[in-house]
Parts: C-alpha cells; structure tokens; sequence
C-alpha cells in the first residue's frame, strides 16, 4: 500500500465533533488532516439554530474549560442568549443561545484554517487501510490512500443516510448532502456492529410569510452572557424567537394523515429520540394534550430561514404545509424547506472504552452522533475528547478521561460505553448523580488545569482561574471572620431584604446562607470588597448551598472507593465464577476498567461485584506468586 | 487498603447460642462504640485498650436507654480479622436483644455488612489466603441464591404493596422535579411546592408507620414457623382468624373445609410468627382432602413451634389421639378451644400431658383467652426453647436501616424545602430515599427516572 500523504491523526467528518477533535489533535501538536463531504458544510447544524440548555449548555462551558472551540464560536455567533432556571437552584442554571447557523460555519471554519497543524480536505472515502487490528489509513472513492497512526470517525448521521419524506426516500445526508455507503461496508467488514437510528427535522419557513402580532415575543436576556470563559463580549444585539401552539385543526390533519406518516408505515425502521419527538409522535403518544407549543426562532442574519421548533415531522409535503398554516400567525407561512427523517448507521458505543477508543482495534475512535448520541453538543463533547485520546496514542501517552464526579462529558461517555443505548441518546442533568458539583459556573474551576495538563490550555488561562480561586478564598476568609451584631442598621437592613432580624450576632458567612441576602446586598453596608460578578456567583453557590455540596462530595467519596479500584485487563471475565450468567456476558463486552464502572453495567448486582472484587484480587496473589 | 465505610452484623447465629455478638469493622468503629458503650459505672470510655475486654453497657445514645449489658472489645487493625478497626459487642444471645444492638450500631453510621463481607475485607486486605477466598466466594453466592428466591418472599404482601406504593409516589415527584429541570421552555406543570411538602410529610408517616411494625417484627416474611394443627372442625381456620384479627381462612360448620394449608405472617408481642392453618388430620377416603392431611404432617415436620387444637365441647376421641401420639419433638401448646359451648371434653385423663405440654384454654370464636396464647408464646421464644432463624432477623434489620434511611433522607428534604433552598436539592434527597428503599424492592433508579420522564410529559422540541 502506497500513501499519498501520512498524518499522525486523520478526522472523519467535519461536524461538531469531527471539528473538536481535528482541533484537538492539531493544537496539541499532531500533523492532523480533517476529511469532510463537503467543505461549505462544515460546522453544520442541520437542526435547531441553538447551542446549549440544561446540561448542554454544561457541556459548552466544559468544552471551553479544556480548550475546546464550541463555546467560542457560539458566542460569536449568537443571536440571542438567555440564562434558563434561574427560578431554580444553581445546579440546573443553564445558557442557551439562539446561534447564526452561517456565522456559526465561518467562525468554526475560520479556528480550523488558522490552526498550523490542520489541513482540511473534501473528500469522499470508502475504505480503511488495516494491518492487522492496527489501523493505517483510509482508501478514498478516487483510490487515493492517506496514512494515519490514529483514526478519528466522526461521520454523525452521513453513515449510509437515507431520507424519509412521506413516502419518497433515499439515500442521501442531511441539508440535500452525499451519504457515506462504501465506509459502512468497511466497517462492517473489520468486524464494527453497526445499527441503525433515526432523527427528524421541522420545515423552515420565509420569515416574510409569518404574522408575528399573533404570536408571544421570546426575548433575550437584558444581560450579556457568554458560555466562553474567556470570551469577551459584553454587548450583542439581540434577536426575538416567537411563541404560538398548535391547534384542534392541527391535530385533526396529523390524526387524519396518520396513514401517510412513514413512522407509521413501517417505512422507518430506525430508532428515534424519544426527547426530540416529531409531531406525529407527539400526537399520538399524548392523544390528551390539546396543544403544543411551537417556537419560531430565526435561523440568522442573512437567511429568511425561520426554524419550526417543536414542528420535526417526516408527513408528506402537503401535510407539512396545511399543518403548518393550522398554526396561529402561520396562516401564511410559506415553506422553504421541508421538514424529513433521516436514518443513518451508527455504532453500538460498547464497543468502545472510556476514551471513545475501539476496544478490538488499535488507533481508531469514534465520537458524536455515531456513536448513538443526539446533539450538537454531546457531539462537540466527544470529539474533543476523541481528537486528545487520538493525539496521546500517537504519542504514546496514557488516555485522558474524566469521570462521573467531574464533568457532564463523564457522565456522557461512561453512560454511552458503559450502558449502551437503545435511541438516540441526549445528556440530561437528570442523567449526572453528583449534579450540584458539576455546575456550569464551575467548570473552569473544575477542568481548566486538566485542560493544561494535556497541553490544550494557555498558561495565562491557568493563571486566570487560579486568581479566581484565590478572590474566592480571600472573601470567604473574610465573610467567616467579619462578625455582625444585632444593631439598629443591620436589623433595618434585613428586614428592607425581606429577612427576618438576627437574634444574636453572626459572622456575615452564615448571614449569606439565608436566601433573599446576597453579596450585592450587603456589600456596602459591611464594607466589603468589589467583586466580580463570576467570584460573587461561585461565592454565594458555595455558601448557600454548603450543606448539599458536602452531601454530593461525601457521595463522590464514598463511590471513589469503588472507582479506584482498578481491574486489570488482562482479566478474564468468563472466568469469575459464582456470577450471573448475564453479568458474566455483560462484563466480557464491555470490559470495565475498574469496579466503579463494573458496577453500572445494568444486570450486574452487588453481589456480582463481591465476586469480582475477590476473583481481582485472588488474580493478582497468583500473578505475584503470593498464596 | 481500607474500605472508607464501617460495617456491622450478628457475628453469632441468633437465639441458638447463650452469647451473641455483633461485630463493627471499618474505620468508624472505635467512635461508634465511644457513642453507644457505657462501662459498669455508666460512664463513657474515650479509650478503648486494644484487645482488652471491657464489662459494661449498651445504650441508646440517644435516650440514654439501656439495651443490654455486655462485653466489649477493640482491635485495631491491622491486628484484627478485617485488618481494619474492630469493635465487638458480645452479650445475650437473645434474638430480639442482638437486633437493638445492631441497630443501636447501625443508628450510629454503620452499614449492615453484606453476606461475607468481614471475610471478603479481610481477603482483600491481605489477611487470608486464596483457599480460604474460596470459601467466601461459596457464602457469597450461596447466601445471594438465598436471598434472590427470597427477595420478593422477603416482604409480606402487605409490606410489598406499602413500599411500592410510597416508592412510586417519591419517584413520581422525582420525575416531576426533574422533568422541569431538564426541560424548563416546555409547557408542563412545575412542581407544586405545597403539595410536594404534603407528599414528603405523608410518606414520612408512613415511613413510621412501617418502622413501628419493623421494630417488632411484623415486617419479616420469616418468621417462627408456627402450625396449627387438629382434627377436622376443632377451629384451626377461627383461631388463625382470631390472630391475625381478620377474616382470612374460610371458616364453616363443615368438617375439612380446610383442604390446603393457609399461611398468614403475624407479630405476637414482637416476634415474628410465619402461621400455617392446615387440613384436619383425621380417617379420610377424600384423595383431595387425604393429600391436604399429607400435607399437613409435612408442615410439623418443618414447624418451629406447634399449637395442637382440641374441642372442649366435644369427648376427645381417637383422631385426637393419634395426632398427640404422633407430635414430633418440636415445642408443642396445647390449645383448648371452644371454652363458650357446654365443656364436655375430659382432660383429667391429659394430666400427664399438661406436665410435657404447656395448656391453654380459650375461644377462638368469642376470641377470649387469645392474651395467654400469645403470652405463652412469648415466653416459649425469650426462654428460647423455640428459635427464630438468625437470616430473618438480619433481613429486618436491613429493612429497618433502609427504611430509616429513606426516612431522614425525606425529612432532609422536607427541611430544605422549608429553607427555601431550590428543588434541584430536594431532589438529591428524594434520589437518596428512592435509592434506600431500591435496596428492599431490588430497583435502581436512575435509568428509571429518565424513562418515565418520557413516559408522563410530552417534551422536547
């Protein structure tokens, strides 16, 4: 085999993940080339015009801790952010920004070009180069071969992709795009098991054809935010999303066409979201629910495009259309782009360790949507991951993985390797045991020095969040000392805050416990420091919600006995006798690297792990030769 | 390497032996029985001499209360069995005795050891070697096989139907609170503060409700296995009726309407009784009713304790006879019942029988007499001439420590709520409680939470 080009890290797919990954690998210092279908298409979003949300937006702030690109781009690329729960506790406080799908493009085109290591190439490939269970290279549709040492697939929903609208098909990726067919026959050949899910999009429609004065304006917030922690926009014009809901009229056309619906003819096979369902499902799994609300939400600046959230449907294109106009303010709405249903080969993430490495191969990774996960975002959070793991075989350094109690993207690989998944799977905070440390405000105190451990984060960034950390220690030491007594002036002022007076004196940390004080409040009546608005934040979460934080970092002890203990790999798991027949299965598949892990396998019981836990270290006496 | 919790159990089978013991290993160990051991002059001991015996008392810290007195030591690892820290506690042998203890010890932040765990610590810390680790290994899965037939067994029916019903009202909250955090732009119900904090109170009530009848027993499936035997209209199906205080086994006037056997699980005076109300035994050409009598002399065989019914209203007569002629040696009552009607039965001729036998006259009927039944009862289990299996008290003890702690987990909740502090908190505290009482029930909750998030709201975009 004769290559035309080596490079240390080849990337797959130049979609969220595939772009988190080629950077990755580039910046920390491997000749890497990113392979795209299509060069105008990288960067896409062929769905909702939005990055984050509760625990996605998590996800975006963890990116940008370990020196990833996504929070970067959606801050310049924003249209309009809102800060969502802020009704509710700081665990599930969460950005979201409606992004200019076309800026977004430019901006992540513009990091990957700047990039020094990075080439970026639109090609089509079909076959992978093997020597033995060593990965090599890829085989374009043109016979071109290129050299790699570590492979990244990143091809999202392009893995043999067919289009579903009413009852037309075919082959194809999403936006009129090429599907990859060659390269799931590739796959399946070196021994990949692949599946097949599905997903859907809504119609977009001309912004001129909609009647705004009958829906709710959905504003940003009046503050700026960013997901970046060192993005350093403070000011950004703001675009409105519309609120409407579907009508009786609407629900009658769905339940009249049902007939016509592939979901419902059998025409799609693949497995879809439950949390992104299409309208037809919405419909008929909710027979009760008498509307739905439908957000229209602009799809940027230059584009009359406006996305129909909570309209994703595969209905013929008739369907669409008189669905649509039965929806207050879209009376007129004309279509410039139907909604459809895509299915695409995707592959079983058991197959993978915690470093989203193939466990059978050497050198190849899989991050974003094909692996089973659903968003751009979960697909951002992979790929980074993914693009290190890559960058570190190559050098020959031990894989980067963060765990449960440290960040979302732990929670999302162990959860993806781990469990396994049956749909499309989507991060949920829901999903996170320890959420109240994982918070969105703390995932710089939490990742950046990881981030610099690998090399992806700038020293003066490091510096950044140490003085962070040490104004949070310095006013904490304050606010504990500082006493306050039961005068006058401090009953007043606690009563103006709607409080109750203080019986004895306290120090102004237990002051801040109470709910309605906040630093701002009380600052200049004590004579306390300014404070940034991030240090305020950080500080009253940890003083607030002290006793649950000790609650959640006692849980995290108690499970990190567990998570230590390492299971060597070389272990047999068929050979751990006393277990289940299941557990045993289970665990020669997924091969967990220690007991914590062992332990979520589903079917796998403490008593299982008992066993194991004996059956590890009975291994390790006879391979020392201690009795 | 040493474990970061410290465990508990009854070290000794249960009310088979004069002493029991209950063994705390882990590093809380010495802390544990700062709080809970006095010495004989009721004072505390800060320092415990490493393998020293020390006489004194086990209290409950709390209220002072004395539980028993009792012989304690401290072995601190590595020179103990675990390696670990070891305290043991050896007292009475009672059953009930052994149980406060242990739960005195586990109020104080122990974990009921699992199957083999001291063993298995000790393996995994160094101290026993791989053919021994065998051994652990058969225990573990033997005492898991046990506990897997049993795991459903283990809850009375009752009992099932109260935790499923209080699990699935938490995960329902649950469900709600997360649902409206992970999905805040859609349009469902947000959590109804007021009627959340009911819910919380609510269950926690009934949380007590069940640790009340815990702490006595009633909760366990096993129990003393007790048989009620006698021939045929003699008033088996009353008197089981009569104790549990509801009609349960069919009662009629027609000889041998009992052709099988019934089982009820009742607590007399806190312990647990596991009552089989048999078929008659009397001539029969009946195949059904000759296979039910069959039966019935299966179950004396099996019974820890057996109440013999006779008729005061009737002559005892031959099928009487052969059944006393046929007791086996398991402790026996003799129950007189009928005691209303016109007595005709005459037991002068029984005297030597009452000399082996403890009698007791009552109507089952009228259900008068019932209190020296069950008090004779009781003292045949605390003079431990019958025995109560030491698994079923392990199992209620489980049972008690995750109810309580599902119910501190609640109250936390509940206190949270009341401080304003925002329901992502809460629902730390409901997945706690939800988790403890998985234990009994056998679930896990995370996957479920998402799963029925699904299944209840239309969400997502």
């Amino acid at each position: 085999m004769s290559f035309s080009a080596q490079y240390e890290v080849i990337v797959l797919g130049a979609g969220h993940a595939g772009c988190e990954a080629a950077l990755a690998a580039a910046r920390m210092g491997c000749s890497t080339l990113l392979i795209t279908l299509n060069i105008d298409n990288i960067a896409l979003m062929p769905c909702n015009p939005s990055v984050g949300g509760p625990a996605k937006g998590h996800l975006v702030r963890e990116i940008d801790a370990l020196g990833g690109q996504m929070g970067v781009a959606a801050d310049l690329a924003s249209l309009q952010m809102r800060m969502l729960n802020t009704a509710k506790g700081p665990a599930v406080h969460a950005l979201r920004s409606q992004a200019d799908k076309l800026v977004y493009q430019k901006v992540m085109q513009q990091a990957l070009y700047n990039e020094t290591n990075l080439e970026v190439r639109q090609l089509l490939v079909e076959g992978l180069v093997w020597e033995g269970f060593v990965i090599k290279g890829i085989i374009t549709e043109t016979g071109e071969c290129i050299g790699c040492e570590a492979l990244v697939l990143a091809t999202g929903t392009y893995l043999r992709g067919r289009i579903i609208l009413g009852d037309k098909s075919y082959v194809g990726g999403p936006s009129g795009q090429r599907s990859a067919v060659e390269l799931s026959r590739a796959l399946i050949e070196a021994g990949v098991q692949l599946r097949r899910f599905k997903t859907g999009t809504p119609a977009r429609i001309d912004r001129r054809s909609v009647d705004f004065s009958k829906m709710k304006i959905q504003p940003g917030d009046d503050a700026t935010h960013n997901f970046s922690f060192i993005s350093a926009i403070t000011q950004r014009e703001q675009q409105p999303c519309w609120l409407t809901y579907t009508s009786e009229t609407t629900h009658r056309l769905i339940r009249d066409n049902l007939y016509r619906a592939p979901l419902y003819t059998g025409n799609i096979e693949g497995t879809g979201p439950r949390y992104c369902p299409s309208i037809e499902v919405k419909i008929v799994n909710f027979p009760d629910k008498e509307s739905h609300q439908v957000f229209i939400e602009p799809e940027g600046l230059s584009t009359n495009e406006m996305y129909v959230q909570g309209m994703s449907t595969s209905l013929p294109t008739d369907v669409q259309l008189a669905m649509l106009r039965s929806i207050p303010g879209l009376e007129q709405a004309r279509i410039m782009r139907y909604g459809y249903a895509i299915e695409y080969d995707c592959i079983d993430p058991t197959q993978l360790d915690l470093s989203l490495a193939f466990k059978r191969f050497r050198g190849l990774y899989a991050a974003g949507q094909v692996n089973g996960s659903s968003g751009y975002e979960e697909a951002a959070a992979q790929g980074l991951i993914a693009g290190i793991n890559a960058a570190l075989h190559v050098q020959e350094k031990s894989p980067f993985i963060l765990s449960r109690a440290e960040a979302y993207i732990g929670v999302l690989i162990d959860d993806l390797v781990t469990k396994g998944t049956n749909e499309p799977y989507r991060i949920m905070t829901s999903r996170a045991e320890y959420r109240l440390l994982l918070r969105h405000d703390n995932a710089d105190l939490r990742l950046t020095k990881r981030g610099f451990s690998i090399g992806l984060v700038s020293p003066e960034r490091v510096a950044r969040t140490e003085h962070k950390i040490e104004a949070i220690e310095a006013i904490t030491e304050t606010l504990k000392r500082v006493f306050v007594a039961p005068t006058a002036e401090v009953q007043q002022l606690l009563l103006a805050l709607g409080t109750t007076e203080l019986k004895t004196g306290i120090c102004l940390y237990d002051l801040l416990k109470r709910p309605a004080v906040s630093y701002a409040a009380i600052q200049a009546t004590f004579d306390l420091p300014e404070l940034s608005v991030e240090v305020q934040a950080q500080l009253e979460v940890m003083i607030k919600y002290e006793g649950y934080i000790k609650k959640q970092i006692e849980q995290v002890q108690r499970a990190a006995n567990f998570e230590s203990k390492l299971i060597p790999q070389e272990i047999e798991f068929n050979d751990v006798s006393g277990i289940s027949n299941e557990a045993r299965q289970k665990l020669s598949i997924i091969k967990p690297v220690s007991i914590g892990q062992a332990s979520r396998i589903s079917g796998v019981s403490p008593a299982d792990i008992s066993l194991l836990l004996i059956f590890v270290e009975q291994w390790r006496r006879r391979k020392n030769g201690d009795a | 390497m040493v474990d970061a919790d410290t465990i508990a159990a009854i070290g000794t089978s249960v009310g088979q032996a004069g002493i029991g013991i209950v063994r705390v290993s882990g590093p809380a160990s010495s802390e544990i029985a700062r709080a809970v051991f006095r010495n004989h002059r009721q004072m505390q001991i800060t320092d415990f001499l490493p393998r020293k015996l020390i006489y004194g008392m086990v209290i409950e810290p709390d209220t002072g209360q004395k539980i028993d007195e009792a012989l304690c030591v401290f072995m601190p690892g590595p020179q103990s069995y675990t390696c670990e820290d070891v305290i043991e506690f050896q007292s009475h042998g009672g059953p009930i005795v052994l149980r406060k203890l242990l739960n005195v010890v586990l109020r104080q932040g122990a974990r009921l050891a699992m199957p083999g765990e001291f063993t298995q610590r000790a393996f995994l810390n160094g101290r026993i070697d791989l053919v021994q680790a065998e051994a652990v290994m058969g225990v573990i899965q033997a005492k898991t096989e046990a506990a897997l037939r049993n795991a459903t067994q283990q809850l009375s029916g009752g009992l099932s139907r109260q935790l499923l019903a209080l699990r699935n009202s938490l995960l329902d909250e649950l469900v709600r609170i997360e649902a409206s955090l992970d999905y805040p732009e859609d349009d469902i119900d947000a959590p109804e503060l007021g009627r959340l904090a009911e819910m919380l109170t609510q269950n926690m009530q009934t949380i007590d409700k069940l640790l009340q009848t815990a702490q006595t027993g009633i909760i366990l499936r096993e129990g003393l296995r007790t048989v009620i035997i006698g021939r045929p209209n003699v008033g088996k199906s009353t008197l089981l009726n009569a104790l549990i205080g509801e009609e349960r086994a069919l009662v009629t006037d027609v000889p041998g309407t009992t052709r099988d056997s019934i089982e009820e699980f009742i607590n007399i005076r806190g312990i647990p009784l596991q009552i089989v109300d048999t078929a008659g035994l009397r001539d029969s050409s009946d195949r059904i009713e000759l296979l039910g009598m069959q039966r019935t002399r299966g179950f004396m065989e099996t019974a820890g304790l057996i109440l013999f019914l006779l008729d005061a209203s009737e002559p005892i007569n031959q099928a009487d006879l052969a059944i006393l002629n046929d007791l086996p040696a398991i402790p026996v009552i003799i129950v007189v019942n009928k005691v209303d009607l016109p007595q005709l039965a005459d037991l002068s001729g029984w005297n030597e029988l009452s000399r082996t036998y403890p009698v007791v006259s009552l109507s089952a009927k009228e259900r008068t007499g019932l209190a020296a039944l069950e008090q004779m009862i009781e003292q045949l289990v605390y003079s431990e001439s019958v025995h109560l299996s030491s698994e079923s008290c392990l199992d209620n003890t489980r049972q008690i420590e995750s109810l309580s702690v599902a119910r501190d987990c609640l109250l936390a909740a509940f206190e949270s709520m009341q401080a304003l502090l925002p329901l992502d908190c809460v629902a730390i505290d409901l997945r706690a409680a939800i988790q403890a009482l998985g234990q009994l029930t056998g679930e896990t909750v995370s996957d479920e939470v998402v799963r029925e998030i699904f299944a209840k709201f239309c969400l997502g975009k």
